[in-house]
């Protein structure tokens, strides 16, 4: 409201010169914009301090070495399909190339998707259960907080050590991160599921059991929401981790073996694919879970 | 702090102010032995005392005594936090009365049950579920066939004039809308006592009038015993058989709608109502402009 003496600050002269104004870009400019700003700092850091003054070794490698350094991915294929194994003497080929990364990204990407699996129906599945007693609930409240504060990444050469290089030590490793997360998360939904909606189900003659699993736990869906999503980072971070050390194969086992090869560039480009994946990792779990709580307000 | 408490004073600041003896209150006349077992709702000198975080302790609802008919729509006044919700939560069994008995079709309350159906303030539709699904949450509950949950589903859903919002999610609905999903899943669910608590409350005029036509066609249609809790006078006067005003948790005040129905505008601004209206104001003890003149 401009009332009298308050003269209205916010008011364009009229007839004011038009310039070029950067607040009437859209958003998806925004975005083209900041791409491409990250691209010019990326290329003029690879220019300028690129390269080590001491031992002139490779620190930020340039745009174009990056993208081209995709061939050595030929070296992570098994062979077969047309490509042969690099280390039997065979070529690096663009062709061996896509066949070793789709097989080590694939890879990567089971393990992330087990131990997911695993962690969200562990974490969320015995939660609930565990919070029917309210007791049970207050008295392990504490303690999972206090297990999320675990510095699980500490715990990787254990994990290798008790599963050596199998999958299943890397899956474990990913289920035992995210359960705690969930868990934690599952503990804190039930404690917030709205106390009206059960009385409004038990005065229409629903059971206590039916109450707990047909209206408690849809209602804490939509709040295990932040939880999903950050339990999916979290196991991208746990799965590459856990390929760091004592995984022959998969983006991270690439990334520990480039780097003893000092290929900066293998390491700049994987790590780019990991960035890509898991954005559209996380706009696939966020598009699924809205679909899954579609009727939430 | 939980909210039966709002507003209650302490018994000790509590003012004793009747304004009738108490053996005219409460219909008592109706409380003769023998006369019981017929009742709807029966409360037996129910006390409710509760204790604030303080430790102090407040007598929310104070040896009330009340007997309502089978058939019957009976709504409770008073300002709020004088004790109407918490007699409510009483005959709905989410409370345990401190002292006294709380009976419903001549058995004592022991705790939630499907022959006591609420609709509360709050919205407490399940989202989850689309609309034809919440009013057949409580046939679900209580394992009804599908067949006849289908069947009862749609004759509510006609009779709420919502059956183009079947497949609706609740998140679609208006708010008008929603409560009467609320009342069609409770009366779908053929209670016997039918509890609401203020179901109505921040509706405008028009839309309230119109659930009053769809709560009072339900009811006629389902012949249940109706217990509504309201601060509303005049939605009192439109709806009532009988009005109860509660004040420091007891009641203050007692009499008989005897208005023809369907209530026209006309007849709830009759002579016979206003006086009534004049009474119930006066029991409620609400005269906050010219106090202090007097």
């Amino acid at each position: 409201m401009t009332g009298i003496g308050t003269p209205d600050l916010a008011g364009e002269p009229a007839g004011g010169r038009r310039r070029f104004d950067i607040r009437g870009l859209s958003p998806r400019s925004y975005v083209i914009v900041s791409f491409l700003m990250i691209l010019v700092i990326w290329e003029v850091a690879a220019r300028t301090l690129g390269t080590s003054r001491a031992t002139g070794a490779t620190i930020i490698p340039d745009i174009t070495t990056t993208l081209s350094a995709f061939i050595a991915y030929s070296n992570y294929w098994v062979g077969g399909l047309g490509a042969g194994d690099t280390r039997m003497g065979a070529d690096e080929t663009w062709w061996g190339a896509v066949l070793g990364l789709g097989y080590n990204l694939g890879i990567t990407l089971l393990r992330l998707a087990g131990g997911l699996a695993v962690g969200v129906v562990l974490g969320v599945g015995i939660g609930f259960v565990i919070s029917w007693s309210g007791l049970l609930r207050s008295l392990l409240s504490f303690p999972a907080h206090f297990l999320r504060m675990m510095p699980l990444l500490a715990l990787v050469p254990l994990f290798a050590m008790w599963f050596s290089n199998k999958n299943v030590g890397s899956i474990f490793f990913v289920a035992i991160a995210v359960f705690v997360l969930m868990f934690a998360a599952t503990l804190n939904a039930v404690r917030n599921a709205p106390p009206y909606q059960v009385q409004f189900a038990r005065s229409l003659g629903a059971s206590a059991a039916f109450v707990y699993f047909r209206v408690v736990f849809p209602s804490i869906l939509p709040e295990l929401r932040s939880g999903i999503l950050l339990s999916l980072g979290f196991s991208w971070n746990a799965t590459l981790a856990s390929e760091f050390l004592g995984q022959r194969y998969g983006l991270g086992a690439i990334v520990m073996i480039a780097q003893e090869f000092g290929r900066m560039d293998l390491i700049m480009l994987s790590a780019l694919i990991c960035i890509v994946g898991a954005s559209l990792s996380f706009a696939l779990a966020d598009r699924l879970f809205s679909w899954l709580v579609r009727w939430a307000e | 702090m939980d909210r039966p408490m709002e507003g209650l004073r302490p018994p000790s600041q509590r003012t004793s102010r009747r304004m009738y003896p108490e053996d005219q209150l409460t219909g008592s006349a109706e409380l003769q032995p023998g006369a019981r077992e017929g009742y709807a709702i029966e409360l037996r000198s129910v006390s409710k005392t509760f204790r604030l975080e303080t430790g102090e302790q407040v007598i929310a609802v104070d040896g009330v005594s009340l007997a309502i008919r089978p058939g019957e729509l009976v709504c409770v006044l008073g300002p709020s936090g004088q004790g109407k919700s918490t007699l409510l939560n009483l005959i709905a069994g989410f409370i345990k009365p401190s002292e006294g008995e709380v009976l419903v079709g001549g058995r004592p309350v022991t705790g939630p049950g499907p022959d006591r159906g609420v609709v509360f303030q709050r919205d407490t539709l399940f989202s989850w579920r689309r609309v034809e699904a919440n009013i057949a949450f409580g046939l679900e509950a209580r394992g009804v066939a599908a067949a006849e949950r289908r069947k009862t589903v749609e004759r509510y859903l006609k009779l709420i004039d919502l059956e183009r919002f079947a497949k609706a999610w609740p998140k679609q609905l208006s708010g008008g809308m929603r409560r009467r999903v609320a009342i069609a899943t409770v009366f779908a669910n053929k209670p016997d006592v039918l509890l609401m608590d203020e179901p109505f409350v921040g509706l405008d005029y028009v839309r309230r009038a119109a659930l009053h036509k769809v709560m009072l066609d339900l009811w006629q249609d389902s012949g249940c015993t109706i217990f509504f809790v309201t601060h509303d006078i005049d939605e009192a006067l439109a709806l009532a058989d009988r009005v109860f005003v509660v004040s420091h948790g007891r009641i203050a005040f007692e009499a008989t709608v005897d208005l023809d129905r369907p209530r026209s505008t006309e007849a709830l601004v009759s002579a016979d109502a206003n006086d009534l209206r004049l009474k119930i104001m006066q029991s409620i003890g609400a005269d906050p402009l010219t106090e202090g003149e007097a």
